[in-house]
């Protein structure tokens, strides 16, 4: 009964959850607020939860091709201060919670908890990161972008898990993360944004921007990014007004208790604005 | 002693940074009981039916019927029912307790209860006036028939949130002969004492309130525990088992009380010269469901109409409203800051009008010595606010800054705040209401044990008293103890509110320290007491809002630079600057610490603590949500106190504790202002806030 | 019914019962330890903290399910310590205490800063801080205490 409780390995996780185990609990930090009760009590995590942050296996940096491999339960501390971790990612870890938080949580379960709000998973977006879902029936690869499909939402079967998130190394890219939240450390992002660019001899060669807090999930448009590569810089600058434009119509954000719908929207193009006059 | 204000060690640190202090969730007592409280879902309506599932063993109820008293918390009035009956006027308002030994039992229960209600339409609208107060000076018709002209404006100031980091606690349990004790967070011992007296129809020696350590209340713990209190001493009179009330942060934040929102109308009647020559000022506060402090505090409000001004015609009015929303009520500042807000944004906009920088405006209505105050009082102690107004300019280098940033085209922005705190209750309330009294007891060994109801809450007061009490006697402070009031062992000097510990309790121990001194005797037990005695020069009229309003003054000045990012309008605080006249600190660092945290709070209110309610419900209701300052959000302070002695107050002090926190929200919105070239009327000044003056404000 | 065996306080303990329970209610309610303190129950406040591991956490959202294997420390064994000792005496002397509530976890968050840091700017203890919430003090008189404990305890660290 121990040994089910506590996976010690991946194989073990993925055994208890074909055996219809779950939810799975990595750091813990965004579950056990959701599913908290009275002081005193455990929140309201069924036994049959499988607790992954201790799966030495899951946790880890490393360089795998021209991509750097990192493991679904390595906390975000880690990541925060691993020389292979992408600036961009490393910007964004840099402004999640607080230190207490980002021992706790991993990078996994930040992305599982599929929330618009999420930083890392707003520069995983950009970066066009991939994730490894696995379970006892195979593996599949799929793009942080399609992860999520709403608050709390995610494509993940039920007895899938999260193993290892692979991000493009950002090298020779210029990348910016802004977040705005409601102080200045330790905040929620009311919207936030990221973006990626490469340019080779004043020519645009590749071109992302995502959105955190601006809809149900992490707004990133590919249909769009694709128009501007190949452009100089000075061609996509020229278009900043028409780029706004494109993206006006498509970031919806809400009135919540944290900001508003107009200023979200507001502040998010002013992010991209300035992105598009830097380039 | 060489001076008072040398500072020393606080004398209850050690145990605090080490975590052996108990506040009131350390405590565990066998066999206590749970208690949980459910509440109204709704925020206007009768209770038609509550419908209880079998209980199983050992699990009580406790509601109003329990009650054998009265069911009202004695406040000022006895209106706020201690269990709801069959009225239920706000969101959380409580019904009944589910108390038990097994939480998970409890909070079972709690959850299957169900109370159906006949709903009404809340009230949320300022209609329903439960206090007013109007007062005049001079002939303001007068002056504003004749007036070169007037200019008017509204201020609109939202809730704020205590969100002291300890949550609100209480626990009780029997004792001998009937006799029920309550030991809780909580800043007024004999408030509990006397609110519960009345609830369990018992006699004096019936009740007993102890204050255990108690983390941070700053008003929030004033009138709210005299709830809890009345709750617990019901519960342990049914039961007859200890029970414990721990609230969690979420139920802290939606049902404690908070500050006053508010809106006020200022007219100001100028001469040619754009001298203000007449003020009226209509002032409205959301009460929420109960009245509580509210008239108290907006009594507060309306006095301080004139800010740290002269203005010889005034029309002074104002109103408490009672709505269907959570309770508003006592929290540092006690209604100044809301005026001061208003009447220090005012003058900024009044500069404008007159085409002068806001410090040369503000220097030529400055109040004096021996001027009439607001309600026609005397200012009698020196009162040395332009050399305070220097040198906060001088170490800010405020006029050098306002030119650079007129030119610069980044928002950058400089404000400058000038405000006082009457220090004490108001009027004659120490002679009338309070009557405090306090006692020093020496043992055989010479130590000296201060028996007052004031308590340490973090503020330091302990310390400061203990510094008093020694410094008088002249013997080591580590002779004299202060230990946390006991109903039953402290004599009642009085509610640790309205900055009135060190000047009023510590001016009482100072002298009954000098009658114990007087009758000295090495190694013998000796006893010596005093009471409040009001100095005679103080008149006060109570109906007609006339005469000394408080016995002292303190005052402030403080300046704020911020710079606004255009990107998104987040502001970020560049410097604080702040000058104080205390009279006299009894410690530097405890007076650093009051003025630190004092700002911090007040900046915080006036540009990020963000609190709304919509249908009775609040948007904010935990820390994620109602976001406070962290460490990364304040910069470095420069503080400065001037000695002004005060003749009353024990080594000249005046009060200190909430005085810091007012000048906050001014400061920073001027500074705002100046950064966004834009008027801001409403706090907090948020990023969406500014971002919507960018759009539509008026320069 | 779980059964995770860890190290409280250089103890080797074992814990048995729900593998959800908060860290906070197992080293408060279980093992006595109130030291630690419940604020927030979000991860907000930072009065929870303790060290897993020598890392700074919020023991109000950390299941217990995952200590296993690791070293917890809580301020009643941290302040048995020599850097304890210097830290308690740069908050006494810089007026870094006021309610006290929020203390004994910024102890915890300074020495999980400073162990990584010996050295830190002020910019960096506000950032060490920033998940530990005051509301008495400012927070510049904290600040000023773990600049003077870096100083006094230089090599401690």
């Amino acid at each position: 009964m121990v040994a089910d409780r506590f996976p010690q390995s991946k194989a073990e996780a993925l055994a208890l959850l074909a055996a219809g185990g779950g939810p799975v609990v990595a750091g813990g930090t965004d579950l056990m607020v959701k599913r908290r009760r009275w002081s005193g009590l455990a929140p309201a995590i069924p036994e049959t939860a499988v607790y992954v942050a201790n799966i030495a296996e899951l946790s880890y940096v490393k360089r795998r091709g021209s991509k750097i491999e990192i493991g679904g339960a390595t906390p975000l501390e880690i990541i925060l201060e691993h020389p292979l971790t992408p600036a961009l990612l490393r910007g964004a870890i840099k402004e999640t919670g607080s230190p207490g938080i980002r021992n706790t949580a991993t990078l996994g379960g930040n992305l599982v908890n599929a929330s618009p709000a999420a930083d890392p998973a707003l520069a995983l977006t950009c970066l066009g990161a991939s994730v490894r879902l696995e379970s006892v029936k195979g593996v599949r690869e799929v793009p942080v972008l399609g992860l999520s499909t709403g608050p709390g939402r995610t494509i993940l079967n039920q007895d899938e898990l999260l193993t290892a998130v692979l991000v493009p190394m950002d090298d020779g890219w210029n990348t910016a993360f802004v977040k705005v939240g409601g102080r200045k450390a330790d905040a929620i992002s009311k919207v936030s944004f990221a973006s990626a660019v490469k340019i080779d001899d004043g020519i645009v060669t590749a071109f992302a921007v995502a959105f955190g807090a601006v809809g149900p999930t992490i707004l990133r448009l590919p249909a769009i990014e694709r128009t501007f590569v190949g452009l100089s810089c000075a061609e996509v600058r020229e278009r900043e007004k028409d780029i706004i434009l494109a993206y006006g119509d498509v970031v919806r954000p809400i009135d919540d208790q944290r900001s508003n719908a107009h200023y979200r929207k507001t502040v998010a193009l002013n992010l991209l604005s300035e992105f598009i006059r830097s380039i | 002693m060489n001076d008072i204000s040398a500072s020393i060690v606080r004398c209850d640190a050690a145990a605090k940074i080490s975590g052996r202090a108990a506040y009131v969730a350390d405590l565990s007592i066998d066999g206590i009981l749970h208690a949980k409280t459910v509440r109204s879902t709704i925020a206007n309506g009768t209770i038609l039916d509550i419908v209880i599932p079998p209980l199983p063993e050992g699990v009580v109820i406790v509601d109003h019927t329990d009650i054998p008293g009265e069911n009202g918390v004695k406040i000022i009035f006895k209106e706020m029912p201690v269990f709801a009956e069959t009225e239920v006027k706000y969101i959380g308002e409580p019904i009944l307790l589910v108390c038990g030994p097994d939480k998970a039992v409890v909070e079972k229960i709690a959850r299957k209860i169900v109370v159906t209600y006949k709903e009404e339409p809340g009230v949320f609208a300022w209609t329903t006036s439960k206090s007013h107060y109007a007062y005049q000076k001079g002939d303001p018709d007068h002056a504003f028939k004749t007036a070169a002209r007037i200019h008017t404006e509204t201020f609109e100031t939202g809730y704020q949130e205590q969100a002291y980091i300890e949550p609100q606690g209480m626990i009780g349990y029997p004792e001998a002969a009937g006799k029920i004790t309550l030991v809780g967070s909580m800043q007024c011992p004999y408030y509990v004492k006397n609110a519960v007296l009345g609830v369990i129809a018992c006699d004096d020696d019936g009740i007993r309130v102890i204050q255990a350590e108690t983390g941070g209340a700053f008003g929030g713990k004033e009138e709210f525990p005299s709830l809890t209190g009345a709750q617990i001493a019901v519960a342990v009179k049914k039961t007859g088992k200890p029970v414990s009330l721990i609230y969690e942060r979420t139920e802290d934040v939606e049902v404690t009380t908070k500050r006053h929102p508010s809106k006020i109308t200022l007219s100001a009647a100028l001469d040619a010269d754009f001298r203000v020559i007449g003020l009226k000022a209509r002032v409205g506060l959301d009460a929420g469901a109960y009245l509580g402090l509210s008239g108290v505090v907006l009594s507060r409000s309306l006095i301080a109409a004139t800010g740290a001004y002269t203005i010889a015609h005034l029309s002074v009015e104002g109103d408490a409203y009672c709505t269907n929303t959570v309770p508003t009520g006592a929290f540092r500042g006690f209604g100044a800051p809301q005026m001061f807000y208003a009447i220090e944004q005012l003058m900024g906009h009044l500069a404008a009008l007159a085409g002068l920088d806001p410090v040369a405006y503000k220097r030529r209505h400055l109040a004096r010595k021996n001027d009439l105050t607001s309600t026609q009082g005397v200012f009698r102690d020196p009162i040395l606010l332009p050399a305070m107004i220097d040198t906060v300019l001088q170490r800010s280098d405020y006029k050098r800054k306002i030119r650079a940033f007129a030119k610069d085209d980044a928002w950058k922005g400089i404000g400058l705040s000038v405000f006082f705190h009457g220090c004490g209750f108001t009027g004659s309330g120490e002679a009338t209401h309070i009557k405090a009294r306090v006692r020093l007891e020496k043992d055989a060994d010479d130590h000296v044990i201060v028996r007052i109801a004031a308590v340490d809450m973090g503020q330091g007061s302990s310390t400061a008293l203990a510094k008093i009490v020694a410094g008088v006697l002249e013997r080591p402070v580590a002779t004299v103890h202060v230990p946390h009031p006991d109903t039953d062992t402290s004599p009642d000097s009085g509610p640790t509110v309205a900055s009135r510990t060190t000047m009023i309790v510590g001016g009482l121990l100072a002298r009954c320290a000098a009658n114990l001194k007087e009758a000295w005797v090495d190694g013998m037990v000796q006893t010596a007491e005093e009471r409040y005695v009001q100095p005679a020069f103080i008149t006060w009229d109570e109906e007609a809002f006339k005469g000394d309003a408080y016995p002292a003054y303190s005052w402030g000045v403080t300046a704020v630079e911020v710079e606004v990012d255009k990107r998104t309008c987040a502001v970020t605080l560049k410097g604080v600057w702040s000058c104080y006249d205390v009279g006299k600190t009894i410690d530097a660092i405890l007076a650093e610490g009051q003025a630190d945290g004092g700002v911090t709070q007040g900046i915080a209110y006036g540009y990020l603590e963000n609190m709304e309610i919509k249908d009775g419900r609040l948007k904010q209701r935990n820390l994620t949500d109602y976001v406070i300052p962290t460490a990364s959000d304040v910069c470095p302070t420069d503080t400065v106190f001037v000695d002004n002695p005060f003749a009353y107050g024990p080594y000249g002090a005046k009060g200190l504790g909430e005085l810091t926190l007012i000048g906050g929200a001014p400061a920073v919105t001027a500074a705002i202002e100046n950064a966004i070239k834009r008027r801001i009327t409403r706090i907090p000044a948020t990023p969406e806030t500014i971002l919507e003056l960018i759009e539509h404000g008026q320069d | 019914m779980a059964r995770i065996e860890f190290t409280l306080n250089r103890e080797p303990v074992v814990y048995e019962g729900d593998a959800a329970r908060r860290l906070i209610d197992v080293i408060r309610d279980d093992f006595g330890l109130k030291g630690t303190k419940e604020g927030c129950g979000e991860g907000e406040c930072g009065a929870c903290s303790v060290l897993v591991d020598r890392a700074v956490v919020p023991s109000c959202l950390y299941p217990v399910a995952n200590v296993a294997g690791r070293a917890v420390v809580t301020i009643e064994d941290f302040r048995n310590t020599k850097r304890y000792q210097v830290l308690q005496t740069a908050f006494l002397e810089e007026g870094a205490v006021q309610c006290g509530f929020c203390t004994p976890g910024m102890i915890i968050a300074a020495e999980a800063l400073l162990s990584k840091d010996p050295h830190p700017t002020a910019e960096e203890i506000t950032i060490g801080l920033s998940g530990n919430l005051c509301r008495c003090t400012g927070y510049n008189m904290i600040i000023r205490a773990i600049l003077r404990a870096a100083k006094d305890g230089d090599g401690l660290w």
